[in-house]
């Protein structure tokens, strides 16, 4: 709504021609009986211009960036076309998460990426709050093995510790 | 609780997934039906193609051909119905056990009748497709064959039933692998069959993530791979276009074969591969409280065959009212409880996050008193004493009531005094009663929880709602002006 807004005021028309109000038309039960919810848009605009006006100026993101920073053309043969999508998400790097799967053709290649660097993140946001202070998975390795963690790490690494020690006694043992 | 973590932190390490489970923790029977099925595009109470069969090596496939059409679907659904309705009642018209169930005699099948799909997606197409046949008139012009009602409510009861926590009637093989391991996925990878067996099982030197990316691209169904559904469309549409409006049966027969080959390939693979879980499934040994699920798994299928030959011919409620809405959840809230607690007392694996989360401990027994005595209102009681040295510190406080994993359906024992021992704690507790068919020894390994196996509470609502949860009448509105002018 907001940007549907911007987009008009920028062609010269009153703000007030977008309105705050917003419908929702939707099937309800097994009928599917068309129905319309109306409902107040306003303080979700406001928070919405929010937060675009907290987001970086992305003329001064792209002036700090060396190199060809471009997606490529369909016009680029397959494999050229992944190295230099490689290029970029090696100069801008890639914020995956589980959810991108569901909506960005790109996300297998982040996943990729993502696993290769061994991000916790892979594994699910209940992954990532369990691995609090610890970012990849080879470092949870290491510490669930006993190795010195940093100041950030300590509990974590108490947790997994002993979480290792009862799952490999009940593993080895058959028994707890 | 950080064994989420540390199992995907391990399989991450190692290139496979990890086992959460020592034992199998639902039934399998000797011979499932299986049945996979596959939707059409935006079509959600239809089938594309529909396969169903006992054994790994084959199964019957049907295809309508041009779903939309009423005819062509209901034509190539009679014989799906009659082969379903024949494989799944006949375990009703075999061996069985009388049991007294709600003040009469109810016959349980000796044997599981049990259907085996790839995930829960499939359970929700098998229900909405139920929902479409389970009400169809059977008598005037547009009679539907009394098959397909029959098939509908078998289906609409089994998609309900699936809700219950620990249940085996309709079990999703996605489900029980995700229940079985741990890999390094996210939850919503896991949903993928395919991407789930290849963690577990990936190529020889093939780390599972590499092997899960190849085997996501194989769609198990309900769904088909977006390619797939395209070439689906063409060779329904040359279908449609070579039938020009026939309906003859031999005639569809013939052209609906190449539909009938593409689907048939996309069935084989997902075939296989739920086989091949199931087999794989098979070769742990069975958790024992499985047998108390599928003994109640029996008894719900008798109950559900009961009421197919009564007078409601096995018709469901469309919605629950706010009383059975409540009787409803508190059945799935005890189920989900007493499954937790079955599996974590079954399965010293699913224990560990119980005592990584400070509800359990489990330690050697150090000391034994069978025959102490205390004074309780004045009379000396006989209430036996164990004292437990256990490997991690015991989180629980004096005072709290915990079960011996062994006899987790008896009597509680308290904990009386939690002194701290090296890296561990010493644990002195009272069983709470003067009977208990067996006791911890000095020397057992003991393990004690806040689980039990005792029912939970189970709601029983008045049939009339209370005036206190009843709306508040329409009050009568009076006409001030009209009563002014009077």
């Amino acid at each position: 709504v907001l940007l549907c807004r911007r987009a008009l005021v920028e062609d010269g028309l009153p703000e007030e021609v977008v309105s705050d109000e917003g419908f929702i038309v939707l099937p309800e039960g097994v009928g599917l009986r068309a129905t319309l919810l109306r409902q107040d848009l306003a303080s979700r605009i406001r928070r919405a211009a929010r937060l675009l006006a907290g987001t970086p100026d992305p003329a001064r993101i792209l002036s700090q960036l060396t190199g060809k920073t471009e997606f490529p053309g369909p016009a680029v043969p397959p494999d050229a076309r992944l190295a230099q999508l490689e290029r970029l998400l090696d100069t801008v790097g890639s914020s995956y998460r589980p959810a991108c799967l569901q909506d960005c053709g790109m996300a297998k290649l982040c996943r990729s990426r993502a696993h290769d660097q061994g991000l916790a993140l892979v594994s699910g946001s209940t992954v990532v709050r369990q691995l609090a202070g610890v970012m990849t998975l080879p470092r949870a390795d290491q510490l669930a093995r006993g190795a010195k963690p940093a100041p950030a790490e300590v509990h974590t690494a108490a947790a997994l510790v002993r979480a290792r020690t009862v799952y490999d006694r009940v593993i080895k043992r058959g028994a707890l | 609780m950080s064994l989420p973590a540390l199992l995907a932190t391990r399989s991450h390490e190692v290139g496979r997934a990890q086992s959460t489970a020592l034992f199998r923790h639902r039934g399998l029977a000797a011979e499932p039906l299986c049945i996979v099925a596959w939707q059409l595009g935006a079509e959600p109470y239809t089938v594309g193609a529909i396969a169903l069969g006992t054994q790994s090596s084959g199964y019957d496939l049907f295809v309508p051909g041009y779903p939309i059409d009423r005819d062509l679907l209901f034509a190539a659904l009679t014989p799906f119905a009659r082969k379903f309705c024949t494989a799944f009642e006949a375990y009703a018209q075999g061996p069985c056990e009388l049991v007294h169930h709600r003040a009469g005699d109810l016959p349980i099948p000796h044997d599981l009748p049990q259907i085996i799909v790839a995930n829960t997606e499939t359970i929700g197409l098998l229900r909405r497709l139920g929902r479409r046949l389970a009400y169809l008139d059977t008598t005037g012009e547009q009679a539907a064959d009394p098959l397909l009602p029959r098939i509908g409510r078998h289906l609409m009861w089994l998609a309900e039933h699936a809700h219950l926590p620990g249940q085996q009637l309709i079990l999703p093989m996605s489900e029980l692998l995700r229940s079985h391991y741990a890999t390094a996925m996210s939850s919503y990878e896991t949903a993928s069959l395919a991407a789930l067996d290849a963690w577990i099982k990936p190529g020889k030197g093939e780390h599972g993530f590499d092997a899960a990316e190849k085997a996501e691209r194989q769609a198990v169904g309900p769904a088909p791979d977006p390619a797939d559904a395209v070439r689906v469309y063409d060779k329904m549409m040359a279908f449609n276009k070579a039938r020009d409006g026939r309906k003859d049966p031999a005639l569809v027969r013939k052209l609906v074969k190449p539909l009938r080959g593409l689907y048939d390939n996309m069935v084989n693979d997902t075939w296989a591969l739920i086989w091949r879980t199931v087999d794989r499934e098979k070769k742990r040994p069975e958790a024992l409280h499985v047998a108390r699920r599928v003994r109640a798994d029996r008894i719900a299928y008798a109950r559900h065959m009961q009421r197919m030959a009564g007078s409601s011919e096995g018709r469901l409620k469309t919605r629950l009212d706010a009383r059975g809405a409540a009787v409803r959840l508190n059945e799935y809230e005890r189920a989900d409880a007493l499954l937790g607690a079955e599996e974590a007392v079954d399965d010293p694996l699913r224990m560990v996050p119980i005592l990584l989360a400070g509800q359990a401990m489990a330690g050697d027994v150090v000391r034994a008193e069978p025959d102490r005595r205390e004074v309780i209102n004045g009379r000396s009681c006989k209430r036996p004493s164990v004292t437990v040295r256990t490997d991690e510190p015991c989180m629980m406080l004096p005072g709290t009531d915990v079960w011996w994993t062994q006899m987790a359906a008896g009597r509680e024992w308290l904990i009386a005094e939690v002194t701290p021992n090296g890296r561990g704690s010493e644990v002195r507790l009272i069983l709470q009663t003067n009977r208990q068919p067996a006791m911890p020894r000095v020397g057992d390994r003991v393990c004690f929880s806040l689980l039990n196996l005792h029912e939970g509470y189970e709601v029983h609502l008045p049939w009339q709602v209370p005036w206190t949860h009843q709306p508040p009448s329409p009050t009568t509105e009076t006409d001030l002006d009209g009563s002014e002018a009077a």
